[in-house]
This record gives C-alpha cells, structure tokens and sequence, in this order.
C-alpha cells in the first residue's frame, strides 16, 4: 500500500474521531437524568407484561438510555460524554486497524487466488461467512449498543454463505442446470437466521432467492414450479411473522410468478395452486393483502385457463369468485371488490363464449355480445345506486358506479361507430340474444327497485334516471332491431352526448371535479372521433375545419364560463 | 429459543451443508475409478458461456440399437445407469439399464434430456467446466481452430455412479489454468 494511501487512511480517521470521538464532543442525546430513565424502565417492563415487546427488544431500548449500576443494581443514565452507541477514539482505532488488516488480507488472496489450491480456498471463504456470523450474533446479542452493526453483518453473513455455495459449486463443476440446487442451499439455511435472530433483511434476502429459485427451475426442467408457492405458503409466510414487508413482498412474487406462468405452457394449475393458497390465507390471516391478491390471482387463472381450454366453458371459477366476492363484502375491502368486478365480467364474457360455441354451436351475433357488456354494466351501476343510501356501502356503491359507468361508456361509445353494425345483421334467437335480453329485463327490476326506494329523488340522481333509460331504451331498439345500423349509430351517438351533459351537469350538483372532468373527457373523445370519421368524409376539409373550429370554440367559451363559475362556488363553500 | 443456542444451532447447521456437499464431491473424487471421456464438438457459439466451458461426450448421446438394450422405455427426467467398457484409451458405452448395477462393472449415472425413436440425449452433471475467467479461450481455440483436435476429459466416477471432472486434455496434454 503506497504513501498516499496510508494518508488518506489518517485523514479519513483524523475526521472521524473528530466527529465521533473522545469525551463531551459531538451528540450527547442519549443521556437523561435518573428519574426519565427509571420511568422508562417501569414502563418497558409494563409493555413486557402486555407482550407489545419481547426481552430483546426491552434491553435494546433501554441500553440507549442508560446501564445497569453493578454497586446499586438500579438502571442509571450514562454518565454525561459517555453513551452507550458512541464511539471512542480507541475503538476508531481498532477499527481503522482492522480495515486495513483486511483491505490488505483481501488483496493478498485475490493475486493469488488461482494459486491457492481448491480446498484452501473453500476454507478460506468458509472462515470468513462462519466468521461474520458469529460476530453478527455478537454485535446484535452480546455487545450491547451495536445492534444496527450486527444486523447488517448477518446479512453479510447470508450473502457470504451463497458465496461458497456458489464456490463449492464452481470448484466440483457442478452443471448451471442444477443453479436452482445452488438456490434452494443458499436460501433454507439462512432461513432460521431471519427467524430465530430476527433479521428482516435476511428474510427478505431468502425470500428474494426462493424468487429466483423459480425461474431457474422452470427454466432448467421446462416444467411449472409446484414447489415454490408450496414453500411460500408453509415455509416463508409462516415465518414472517406477520411482518408487513415480508408478507407483501412474498406475496407479491406470487403475483409474479401467477402471471409469468400465464405465458407458459399448461400451467394453468400452478396458477390455480397459487390463488388457492392465497384464499385459503384469506380465512386463516385475514389480512387485506389475501384478499386483494387472491382475487388478483382467480383473475389471472381465469385467463391462463381460456387460454390453456379455449372452448372450455369455466364453471369452476364460480365457487371462488362467490366466495371471494363473499370477503370482500365481509371486510369491507373496496380493492378486492374492484377486481372480483372485473373478473365477473371477463368470466361472464368467456363462459357465454365458450358456452355459445361448444353447446349451442351458434353463429356470432356479434352485436348482441357486446350488448351483453354493456348491460352489465348498466346494473353494476344500478347496484351501485341501491348501496348509495346505506351508510356501510357507500364506498362499494361508488366502486359499483365507477364500474358500471366506465363500461356503459365504454360499449356505448363502440356502438358509437357505424362499422360495428355488420352490414348484413339479423335478429337471431341465440343464447346471446336471450342472455341481453334477460340481462335488460333485470335492469329494468333493479331501476324500478331504486325507484321505489326514492333514489332518484335529488337532481342529480334524475339525471341519472335520464341517461339509464336513455341508454335502455337504445339497448332494446338495438338488440330487436339490429338491421338499423344508422339508426342505432345515431342513437347511440345521442346517448354519448346525452351521458357527457349529464355527467357534467351531475360534477355541478355534486361539487365534484372528477364527474365534471369526466363528462368534458367524454364529450370531447365524442366530438374528435365523429370529426375524424364523419365531417372529415362528407365535407370538403375546409369547411370541415371550420365547422369544428366554431363548435369547439363555441363550447370553449362556454366551459370556460361555467368553469369559473364551478370555482368560484367551490372557494366560497 | 435462546439467542445463544439459535446461533449454535444455524452454525452448525452451515458447516454440515457445507462439508456434507464437499464430502460428497470429494468421495467421488478420492474413491472413484478415473476413466477418459471422449468430447464431441459442440455449436461454437454455445463453447463458452461466461466463465464456464460446456463439454459435451460422445455418452452426451446414446443410440440404444448399437448397445445392449432391454427395451425399457425411458422418458425425459428418468434417471438410467450406463455401463462403460474400454475401448483404447477412452471408456465407451456397451449397455444401459434403468437400475443401478450389481455386478462388478464400471457405470455412470445419467439423466434422460429427451427421448426420440432409438436415441436418447442424456446428462451426467459432468457438461460445464468453470474455468477463472478470461482462460476458457484456451479449450475453445483448440474445439474451433483445428478440425481434427480433440478434447478429452478425464472424470471420477464413484461406486453410485456418480461423476466429477478431475482434468481436462487437449491432444493429450493436460490444461491447466494455474
């Protein structure tokens, strides 16, 4: 080691023990007087009692305070300069000694490396992870005030471990189809370091490899990896210990590994596996994140089974979606909610087209499909309605709403188009035909219900009132009427322009931004879609320009105006 | 459980992986009978994968109609037992069988890849080299510039049929990377 290196070794210590060093320099935050530090020992000892802390974690806080007087045998502060996590400039010492003495032992043995002989190094590597383990445990167990440096040599000690796994590995040749092997020997030992030393990092670290431990397998034997969400749910959620980080994070390696099995072939039952175990967490934890993430994972094995069976109907899906809508309503938890919403609506769309295939054997009525959809939709938000008035389901009733409005809109704007009309349609009495007439039928019980209960009695819930009839009304002319294909388009362009004046209108009444930005969002998309297939078609581009031109700034003005008067009704309360 | 005795416990527990991988690496190595393989060459793109050499034998495939066969059928994932026999200097295949051998004779344990008419692709976790980094030039000039080079490797194999790679030869020399 040169010159220049050696001074700026001192330099670096000069500064340091500055700082961190001697008596009655720098922070002396941790002291307090005897009476603070005898109260604090009480109550620790009540929070002992309660189980809110463990023994461990009981020395930990109160050796920042203060120590045990050998002579008196009561819990004293430090004396004042001295606290029990600051550094002398002995110990700067020490420990500049000992960087050096390292720094100098590493690159010794990394000139020499490849003339060390196999076993020597294997030894070597050993040492040093059994060597930083046992002063992780020392620095956390034995030595009090260094917790924080024994805990990141633990997990030094983790990473040292896969390090001569991966050495042992290399020096006998061990083929990298068998890295997954090399995996599963890293991860499970260090698994009871992060339990029984209570490491999080070395959990997390686990866990991460069990994660990567996946993708090896899978890749190395082309085969779905049953293995690893088996050892996530007996092996790692377990031994969380209900730690928020490590349960979310092992979760959501779940989700990864459920949605990278989608793209696999055949593996439709891992994913199953996957979303099971997490429902079955779902009753023994309760915690929100099951609930959300299963329904997540019913959702992506529902797509991996269309894919995998594409004329299967999926009966199944049923008995999990019932039971998942089941908990959310039971928790009351509005994510979950939102995507069993989802899933509904894709399995409801997949069954009835495997269903009308295989069973029926149908010609498409291609209309009537998305009609179906739309009409969904329509009683989400009828739902939606109905929870309005109860006081626990108000936040379902706006997901039901949000749903169902952004579907109604949805479909409605895609029959907006005059090319979704196939040219040659026809009424057909097929199961699609009877499954949007049913659906109709019951959207029709669902409005007079609302209506009974006087939940379009506000101004604001007429205009609600006005666009589902509106949007009904044109469902039916469209479902008994198919081979009207302008008709329906204009109509259906109507109830756009109906739904975007309403939803503004409705942002007024309610004060909300949200609806009010929603209705210019619909409004405008309308305008720009029809200027681009319509005006741009008939008239000469000229005129078309400024026909839109006047109209988009016609209406500029007048947004505008209503804008600043939303506003200011909105600062004044 | 107590700290002290967790710490015991887990260290004890590493040193028991790890010897019980070393010793049974070094079984192989210290009891097994060394025999020469005969490699094949491989794609050139696919000789040298970061800072490890792929090997591939002439055992890496096996035509079940030139050896002694009894008709097992064999499927990817199986393991088999091949019996080795010497032929000059390198040990060649002379039978396979699904059960581990009884009589006295030498075999190595492989894995079935893949399967398809009379011809198995087989594995015995004696396909990668490590080599330090940068040295594996050394084996791939000498696959890539001669036609007629010849790369032979020699493996321990272990009462269980277990092999491990003890030394590599290019046209009779010993490569040696240190």
């Amino acid at each position: 080691m040169d010159f220049f290196s050696i001074l700026i070794l001192l330099v670096t210590a000069y500064f340091v023990f500055k700082k961190y060093g001697g008596s009655g320099s720098g922070d002396n935050g941790s002291a307090g007087d005897a009476g603070k530090v005898q109260w604090l020992r009480n109550e620790t000892i009540r929070w002992l009692e309660k189980n809110i802390i463990s023994i461990d974690q009981q020395k930990q806080i109160l050796f920042l305070y203060g120590e045990e007087n050998k002579e008196s045998g009561k819990f004293v502060p430090y004396e004042a300069g001295k606290t029990g996590g600051k550094l002398s400039a002995i110990k700067i010492l020490y420990i500049m000694s000992a960087i050096l003495l390292g720094l100098g032992a590493f690159l010794f043995v990394a000139s020499n490396w490849e003339k060390i002989p196999d076993i020597v190094r294997t030894l070597m590597v050993l040492s040093v992870t059994f060597g930083t383990f046992y002063l992780g445990y020392v620095f956390s167990y034995e030595k009090t005030g260094y917790s924080w440096l024994g805990k990141a040599l633990l997990l030094l000690a983790s990473i040292f471990w896969g390090a001569s796994i991966a050495l042992i590995g290399q020096i006998y040749h061990i083929p990298t189809s068998d890295n997954w092997l090399i995996f599963i020997l890293w991860g499970v030992p260090i698994l009871p370091v992060a339990y029984y030393l209570e490491s999080r990092p070395v959990f997390l670290l686990s866990s991460a490899i069990f994660f990567a431990w996946n993708f090896f397998f899978s890749q190395s034997k082309d085969a779905a990896n049953y293995y690893y969400p088996l050892i996530v749910f007996a092996l790692l959620l377990p031994l969380s210990k209900e730690d928020k980080l490590s349960v979310h994070a092992n979760v959501a390696a779940l989700l990864i590994a459920a949605f990278y099995a989608m793209f696999g072939r055949h593996q439709d039952y891992l994913i199953l596996l996957i979303a099971a175990g997490l429902l079955a967490y779902c009753f023994i934890k309760r915690l929100p994140i099951y609930f959300i993430s299963s329904s997540a994972a019913f959702l992506v094995w529902l797509i991996a089974f269309s894919s995998a069976h594409p004329d299967s109907p999926n009966y199944y899906f049923i008995v999990p979606l019932a039971l998942l809508f089941y908990s959310a309503y039971e928790t009351n938890l509005k994510e979950a909610l939102a995507i069993n919403l989802l899933s509904f609506v894709v399995w409801f769309n997949l069954l009835l087209l495997a269903v009308s295939k295989t069973v029926f054997f149908d010609k498409s009525f291609e209309i009537a499909k998305i009609l179906v959809l739309l009409l969904v939709g329509i009683i989400y938000y009828l739902i939606g309605i109905g929870y309005c008035k109860e006081e626990f389901m108000k936040e379902f009733s706006k997901v039901y709403k949000i749903f169902g409005f952004v579907l109604v809109v949805l479909f409605v704007y895609a029959f907006s188009f005059k090319a979704i009309y196939p040219k040659s349609a026809v009424l057909s009495y097929e199961l699609y035909f009877f499954t949007a007439l049913i659906l109709g039928l019951i959207s029709l019980v669902l409005l007079a219900i609302n209506s009974l209960k006087n939940a379009f009695v506000e101004k604001s819930s007429k205009y609600e009132l006005i666009a589902l009839v509106t949007v009904l009304v044109t469902v039916f002319i469209v479902l008994f009427a198919p081979m009207l294909s302008a008709l329906n388009s204009i109509l259906m362009n109507g109830v756009l322009l109906l739904i975007s004046v309403l939803t503004i209108l409705s942002g007024f009444e309610h004060q909300n931004k949200s609806e009010f930005d929603a209705g210019i969002a619909i409004f405008v998309v309308l305008v720009v879609t029809r200027y681009f297939d319509t005006l741009w078609q008939f008239l000469p581009r000229s005129v078309s320009f400024i026909i839109s031109g006047l109209l988009l700034l016609a209406f500029t003005v007048l947004l505008d105006r209503q804008r600043r008067k939303f506003i200011g009704m909105m600062k004044n309360g | 459980m107590d700290k002290k005795k967790a710490f015991i416990m887990i260290l004890l527990l590493w040193i028991t992986i790890a010897s019980a991988l070393i010793l049974y690496k070094q079984y192989t190595i210290s009891t097994g009978e060394r025999i020469l393989l005969k490699t094949v060459p491989v794609d050139p793109r696919d000789i040298l994968r970061g800072d490890y050499v792929v090997m591939n034998y002439e055992i890496s495939r096996i035509d079940l109609g030139k050896i002694m066969y009894d008709g097992h059928s064999f499927s990817s994932g199986d393991t088999f037992y091949l019996i080795l026999g010497k032929s000059g200097k390198y040990w060649v295949p002379e039978a396979i069988v699904p059960d581990r051998p009884k009589d006295d004779v030498l075999f190595i344990k492989g894995t079935v890849n893949s399967a398809y008419g009379s011809t198995i692709n087989a594995a015995y976790g004696i396909e990668n080299y490590f080599v330090p980094e940068g040295q594996g030039i050394k084996i791939e000039r000498n696959i890539r510039a001669r036609s007629n080079s010849s790369v032979d490797v020699e493996v321990s194999v272990d009462d269980f049929g277990n092999a491990v790679i003890t030394r590599i030869f290019s046209d009779g020399a010993e490569i040696k990377f240190k």
